[in-house]
């Protein structure tokens, strides 16, 4: 009666995706985007579009070949490869949730404590009602979004101009100087120094090759798919980076394009720096803030959730009994003790989940689907050839 | 019997009259409103030795066959000596029983009742007990009263509006103050801070426990207040309140700005036109006062989290309780027209949710499409 699949509905979807995403995104574009200047950000932000949108339609064709049907082998290939984003993009995002709100709310209370009741809640969120996340998100869309608003639109007045033309202008000596180390040593200082329009292009692709794959979880199409359709995954993905590239022109125009790149998490910065009219509140940062962390939870519980489902697709039948969120969640929380404090969670997720796993997971998807469509291609020529052979006679 | 007046639900317009306790009588109060001979009346006897009078009423053509035969099912699911009051049916029908939000909509009102047969949804009336449960019962239902119908749509959609602003009073001001006070006095303006710094001098005890015993004291006058006879209990509720307070104060005890606070919350809670609703929001703000105590705001954002994904979860007769404000584009967003804000009366021309596809058209105007 409420869903069409009997499950969730497309809006809940929906919202839940866009909550998830804005939370992450937030405080994870920042840093992907680091280093690059100004207006770069922007181009970068666009053209990873590009490939999220290639990412869903190939993610499309391999769902299509799976609702036919596909060897066990070859899910094992996707979903391995994936459980371990999902896992290490868990550890990731509840580590960065703890040390933000510790760094910028509770500056007294430990990281662990935040962490626990994290997990907790994405742990409540996963028993019981497969609709109650969506509900939930649905219930919150409105309100994240609207805050969302006010912060952008309290962010308009106290822009600089001079700040969006500089960032316009450029700054490549600015630009070198914000660029790691590694960067900066050899042939690609004199590459910078001889075609400077060559190494922000490379470095622009490279940024947005990362944000992209910051996006992996959208892989979750081939095993929920009954519940998400590429068209509301697309319109979701949009809505978010709209959203993420608004954001940075106004960060642009409030901080300036170089301090911008020294901020650690510049969204909540922005949050302390605004000021809405008739100065109830000192300062809103913590309001906001509150209100971003609902899209954190939402994105910690879809998470727990993907984990959850696709150790229920790679676990084999004896070990049914672990197809639990509890185990789930005793898994996340063994590997929070394992990986150690944020640092780690963040050179995991960040260096090895999605400068590795996700080309390979996408190596993977395009393997797959081109010798699927190899192998449909000769079944297809044979099948030609014996009509025709039959209809010589 | 004389028809009493409705004493727990009081409205500035429409009817005064109460259900009695007499199944009878009640079923007439309803039959007189509604001349529909679609209108049923399904009795049952429940409880094994009380054998007590039931009657499920919904109008044949309007409510939902499923939700009906749900209903019933229900009923005759339970199999108890003795069945005293339509709480302890309603407790037996819930179908989240855990959970301590109303489930069941409890009315005394004959108005309210045959305005929720008109909407689609069935009434549970109890031989002996004065007060009708109306199934499905929805956050929404929960925050509307009888006369939001009788008024202009401008002053209801402002009370509407109010109320949710109550509601969140009721659960998370306790719990903000303490986190503002304790963890992020940083977002107050200075002025504020000094004033509520000077407010507290002399004050032994922390912020958290200050406000738990004013909380706690006013439970104890309420619940006195309750059970004493009359103008006693008035009395005590008007006294205790005065000199606990003022003594409290003046005793260094607890600061003014804690007494303010509790006094808030507790107008808050008053606020809501279900008494159990608002019973449960007053158990609510103790946890979200212990999370905001220890977590900030970080504890009330997790325990509003975790309240979200409960309301999420309840449903009743299958109906989400956050209805219409999730699943809202199974009757294309039309029940928002009916939620937090009231459109004019004009523009309610479609039945909600809980009535038959069929029959959600209620008004129709001569040579006009309302549509």
């Amino acid at each position: 009666m409420f869903a069409e699949n009997g499950k969730i509905s497309k809006q809940e979807m929906r919202s839940l995706l866009v909550l998830g995403w804005i939370g992450k995104q937030s405080l994870l574009f920042p840093i992907l985007l680091k280093s690059l200047y100004g207006w770069e950000k922007t181009a970068a932000l666009l053209l990873s579009l590009v490939w999220i949108v290639l990412f869903i339609s190939l993610l499309k064709k391999v769902r299509k070949k799976r609702e036919a049907s596909m060897p066990k082998a070859h899910m094992y290939l996707i979903g391995i490869p994936f459980f371990f984003y999902l896992l290490s993009n868990e550890l990731y995002l509840i580590r960065v949730t703890a040390r933000v709100s510790a760094v910028c709310i509770l500056p007294e209370t430990g990281e662990t404590a935040l962490c626990l009741l994290l997990l907790f809640a994405a742990w409540m969120a996963e028993v019981g009602d497969a609709q109650k996340r969506g509900r939930a998100a649905q219930a919150l869309y409105p309100v994240v979004l609207i805050a969302l608003l006010t912060l952008m639109i309290a962010a308009l007045w106290g822009i600089q101009p001079t700040y969006l033309w500089k960032a316009l202008n450029g700054n490549t000596e600015d630009a070198v100087k914000m660029l790691p180390p590694t960067w900066s040593a050899g042939a690609v200082a004199d590459l910078i120094q001889t075609s400077p329009a060559l190494a922000k292009g490379i470095a622009v692709t490279g940024a947005s090759l990362l944000l992209a794959a910051s996006f992996a979880e959208m892989e979750l199409l081939l095993f929920e798919n009954m519940y998400i359709d590429c068209r509301t995954m697309r319109g979701s993905v949009l809505r978010v980076m709209g959203s993420m590239c608004l954001l940075t022109i106004l960060m642009i125009g409030s901080f300036g394009a170089t301090p911008l790149n020294r901020l650690e998490w510049p969204v909540p910065v922005l949050m302390s720096s605004v000021k809405l009219p008739g100065d109830f509140l000192q300062r809103w940062d913590v309001i906001f803030l509150a209100i971003l962390l609902f899209g954190l939870f939402t994105a910690i519980s879809s998470g727990l959730h993907g984990l959850h489902r696709i150790a229920g697709e790679l676990l084999p039948r004896h070990l049914m009994r672990l197809r639990r969120p509890e185990a789930a969640g005793i898994l996340v929380l063994l590997c929070l003790i394992a990986v150690g404090e944020y640092e780690q969670a963040e050179w995991l997720y960040l260096k090895l989940t999605l400068c590795i796993i996700v080309p390979v997971m996408t190596a993977v998807l395009l393997i797959i689907w081109g010798m699927r469509t190899g192998n449909e291609k000769e079944t297809h020529t044979k099948t030609e050839i014996q009509d025709t052979g039959e209809a010589d006679r | 019997m004389e028809i009493p007046q409705a004493e727990s639900e009081k409205a500035l317009r429409g009817s005064r009259e109460a259900f009695t306790e007499d199944l009878k009588e009640n079923k007439s109060l309803l039959t007189k409103r509604i001349a529909d001979p679609g209108l049923v009346f399904l009795e049952k006897r429940l409880g094994t030795r009380t054998e007590t009078g039931c009657c499920l009423a919904y109008i044949k053509d309007i409510a939902q066959a499923e939700l009906i035969a749900g209903v019933e099912q229900s009923l005759e699911e339970w199999k108890r000596d003795e069945i005293m009051d339509s709480g302890v049916l309603e407790q037996l029908i819930k179908e989240n029983p855990g959970s301590p939000f109303p489930q069941c909509q409890m009315t005394e009102r004959p108005d309210r009742v045959c305005q929720a047969l008109l909407d689609g949804r069935m009434a549970l009336l109890l031989d002996h007990s004065p007060q009708a449960l109306l199934l499905p019962a929805t956050l929404n239902t929960l925050f509307q009263t009888s006369d939001d119908y009788y008024r202009s749509f401008w002053i209801v959609s402002f009370l509407r509006i109010l109320r949710a602003v109550c509601a969140w009073l009721a659960i998370f001001l306790p719990g903000f103050y303490v986190a503002v006070t304790c963890f992020h006095t940083q977002i107050l303006p200075t002025p504020l801070i000094l004033a509520m710094a000077k407010a507290r001098q002399g004050v032994p005890f922390p912020c958290i426990v200050e406000i738990l015993l004013m909380e706690l004291a006013f439970e104890l006058i309420r619940e006195a207040g309750l059970r004493m006879p009359g103008a006693i209990g008035n009395t005590i509720g008007i006294v205790g309140g005065l000199i606990i307070g003022q003594s409290a104060v003046s005793a260094d005890l607890v600061s003014p700005m804690t007494v303010v606070i509790v006094a808030l919350t507790a107008l808050g809670s008053f606020c809501m036109p279900n008494e159990e609703f608002s019973e449960a929001l007053r158990m609510i703000k103790y946890i979200m006062l212990f999370l905001g105590g220890f977590f900030g705001i970080f504890g009330l954002v997790f325990g509003g989290y975790v309240l979200l994904l409960h309301l999420a979860e309840l449903t009743s007769c299958g109906i989400p309780y956050l209805y219409p404000y999730v699943a809202g584009e199974v009757n294309e967003n039309k029940d928002l027209q009916d939620a937090l804000i009231r459109a004019p009366m004009t523009a309610l021309w479609k039945r909600p949710l809980f009535a038959r596809r069929r029959q959600r058209i209620r008004m129709r105007r001569e040579g006009k499409d309302v549509r």
